[in-house]
């Protein structure tokens, strides 16, 4: 159970265009990974595709949790058992406040017993570590946040929610230097066995993350594999030597 | 159970009035407006009428019961009706006054004994026809004339119940006078006339919350509201309406806003089969403000055609309006609007926000603002937008663990928070329930 695996997934767009092609991989709690890949490579569609996202059809492959393959369940139940999407661009909705969804997506964890008040509290600690001046818990669901706030804010999420598996899409795109270096420290001491997987088109962004496994997406396909080697692989040659 | 046979005649009034004992002046009232019903045409705008058959309404029914003054004395039949919708219970909380309708006749008035010791007056309005004559008189029909519409004109002719309330000079209520309203007759058109008047410098919020049981034929409601906030005063007027959805809701509600005077409308229009109902403010002393909420619901046959009216006729006159609809399973939303600023009306301000979400593509929403604009220092604001309840919105949602019904709902309460903060706390907690379920619905 403490394992995701994906196995031979293929992913297309909604019109049925090709995106990802027999992609494996895998996921384990406690470790770090990074997705990385050249722009529109199918890194982003494919931690999308896992999550159910409307505009990509998984057509074939399963995604095992354990025994169970959950990559055609609704992706609420997706998260129900433990998996989250950090998005690239959260969207915004209006007369929804932040806490208010938080503390319903937080009750409809099976369990949860946790105190929202001291969630809370914990939160603005971590907002105040990640530079994120403004947290008001009360505003509207990323309403009128800037492009830093709404990354911060989900980062904020997944520490309340606690994900076993989590996937943050170019998380440190909108921060500045200082802002990104606060955010990959915060990733790199998470006080549950996660699985952290960070997908970015940018190598350096990893540094301070240490990944344990780096998969590199390339033309829709698993191009390569490795530990941190691979890192500095890439730092030094870009992708186009994969 | 005391009813009319079905239509409407010279007969039928006179009947009507002399079954309610009424002065000569009323009866006269009633008959000059029968007059102009049948004399006017339906309205040349908005969705067609046609089909009402007003040969088949029955205008005039009455409970047997006479009223009572407190809830224990209601027929029990009566109690179980009004438990099943949870009024006294909400009475008990925070209700101040009561009153309730059956079958087009007020049976259940309560008013806290410190308000009467002020002065202000809460009866039905035909209580208030004979037991306070002068005040009605000067009041009555002088905000919508009896040769206004031809649904005010019906109304006019054979009114039946509503709610009549004066707030002496200076007084100022702060817990919300409220009307329960239920139509228990099928075929059975309720005419219900209210008339509110806050004298000088005098605060009121009347809520009037409706609900139906269904039944197998049309139904007619077409109701007269009329307001005046004397200089000074400031009125606050909330309906939600939840008509079971074969009503048909042709309702004229309009408030005199005098000089320093604020006049606000609450408008929620849930049920019904169709309703049309463009609650108005005129504001005709200087410095005078109008406010206007309007939040509307449309579901598979269902046509919500609401707006506002704004009428600016003195000096540094200001209104907003604020309209929001939703449209989901083919429902049909129209935001109608308009906007008078005369020439008297130097330094007006107005503006009129309409919102509408839809639901899925077949469901419609529409707008028809008016602006008449015959002043040149005017400030005028006008925001019209339409969304689609994007996918990416819900799948943000469920990606967090929310079941799509419960993230559907969650973006449509949302979108109406702005009008439902405003209304009373167990209103807006009933609207919520009721999105809530539509939304379970929407996604069979």
């Amino acid at each position: 159970m403490s394992k995701l695996r994906i196995v031979g997934l293929s992913v297309a767009s909604a019109d049925g265009h090709k995106i990802l092609e027999d992609v494996s991989l895998e996921f384990a709690a406690g470790r770090r990974y990074g997705i990385l890949g050249p722009n529109g490579s199918g890194k982003s569609s494919l931690v999308n595709a896992l999550m159910g996202h409307p505009h990509y059809k998984i057509t074939a492959g399963k995604i095992l949790l354990g025994k169970e393959d959950i990559a055609h369940l609704p992706p609420d139940e997706k998260a129900q058992r433990g998996l989250f999407l950090g998005l690239q661009y959260p969207v915004e909705v209006e007369g929804v406040s932040w806490a208010d969804f938080l503390r319903v997506a937080l009750a409809r964890q099976a369990g949860n017993r946790a105190d929202f008040y001291e969630i809370l509290n914990d939160l603005r600690r971590h907002a105040s570590d990640l530079g994120f001046k403004n947290f008001d818990p009360d505003r509207d669901l990323n309403v009128g946040f800037s492009g830093g706030e709404k990354k911060r804010s989900e980062i904020l999420q997944m520490l309340a929610l606690r994900p076993r598996f989590a996937f943050l899409d170019e998380p440190d795109s909108g921060l500045d230097i200082d802002g990104a270096a606060a955010l990959m420290a915060k990733l790199a001491k998470l006080d549950w066995p996660a699985s952290l997987a960070v997908v970015t088109h940018n190598p350096q962004t990893l540094q301070s993350l240490q990944p344990d496994v780096i998969y590199v997406i390339k033309n829709g396909r698993l191009a390569a594999s490795g530990g941190e080697p691979l890192i500095a692989r890439l730092q030094s040659g870009g992708f186009k030597d994969l | 159970m005391l009813k009319f046979p079905t239509g409407l005649s010279e007969q039928v009034v006179r009947d009507l009035s002399a079954a309610k004992k009424e002065p000569l002046w009323m009866l006269n009232y009633r008959l000059k407006a029968y007059k102009n019903f049948i004399k006017f045409a339906l309205p040349d705008f908005g969705p067609d009428l046609s089909f009402i058959d007003f040969d088949k309404i029955c205008y005039y029914a009455r409970p047997t019961t006479r009223k009572v003054s407190s809830w224990k004395k209601l027929p029990k039949k009566i109690r179980q009706t009004y438990d099943a919708i949870g009024l006294p219970e909400a009475e008990k909380q925070y209700l101040a006054g009561v009153g309730a309708q059956y079958n087009s006749e007020i049976v259940y008035q309560n008013l806290k004994a410190e308000w009467e010791d002020l002065g202000v007056v809460f009866l039905d309005t035909d209580t208030a026809l004979h037991s306070h004559a002068e005040l009605f008189k000067q009041y009555f029909g002088t905000v919508i004339a009896a040769d206004d519409n031809k649904f005010a004109a019906l109304n006019s002719a054979v009114w039946s119940g509503g709610s009549f309330i004066y707030v002496p000079r200076g007084v100022r209520l702060d817990v919300p006078l409220q009307a329960y309203f239920r139509i228990n007759l099928a075929n059975l058109g309720q005419f219900e006339r209210t008339l509110i008047i806050a004298d000088e410098g005098a605060e009121v919020h009347y809520v009037e919350g409706c609900t139906a049981p269904i039944y197998s034929t049309d139904s007619l409601h077409a109701a007269v509201v009329e307001v005046i906030a004397k200089r000074g005063a400031r009125v606050r007027y909330t309906t939600i309406q939840n008509w079971s959805t074969n009503v048909v809701n042709l309702t004229t509600q309009r408030m005199l806003v005098e000089a320093g005077a604020v006049g606000e409308w609450i408008d929620g229009n849930i049920g019904s089969k169709l309703t049309m109902k463009y609650p108005a403010v005129i504001l005709a002393g200087e410095g005078a403000r109008g406010d206007i909420l309007s939040l509307a619901l449309a579901k598979s046959g269902q046509t919500q055609d609401n707006g506002g009216k704004a009428i600016h006729l003195a000096a540094n006159t200001s209104s907003t309006i604020i309209s929001k609809s939703v449209s989901l399973d083919g429902g049909v939303c129209a935001y109608r609007g308009k906007i008078a600023i005369e020439p008297t009306a130097a330094n007006a301000k107005t503006s009129t926000t309409c919102d509408a979400l839809l639901m899925d593509e077949k469901s419609v929403s529409k707008t028809y603002p008016t602006n008449v604009i015959k002043t040149a220092d005017a400030s005028i604001a006008h925001e019209a937008s339409v969304s689609r309840i994007g996918d990416e919105q819900l799948f943000y949602l469920a990606s967090r663990g929310l079941p799509a019904a419960e993230a559907l709902s969650m973006i449509v309460n949302g979108f109406v928070e702005p009008i439902v903060k405003n209304i009373p706390l167990e209103y807006a907690a009933e609207l919520n329930r009721l999105i809530d379920l539509d939304m379970t619905g929407a996604l069979r």
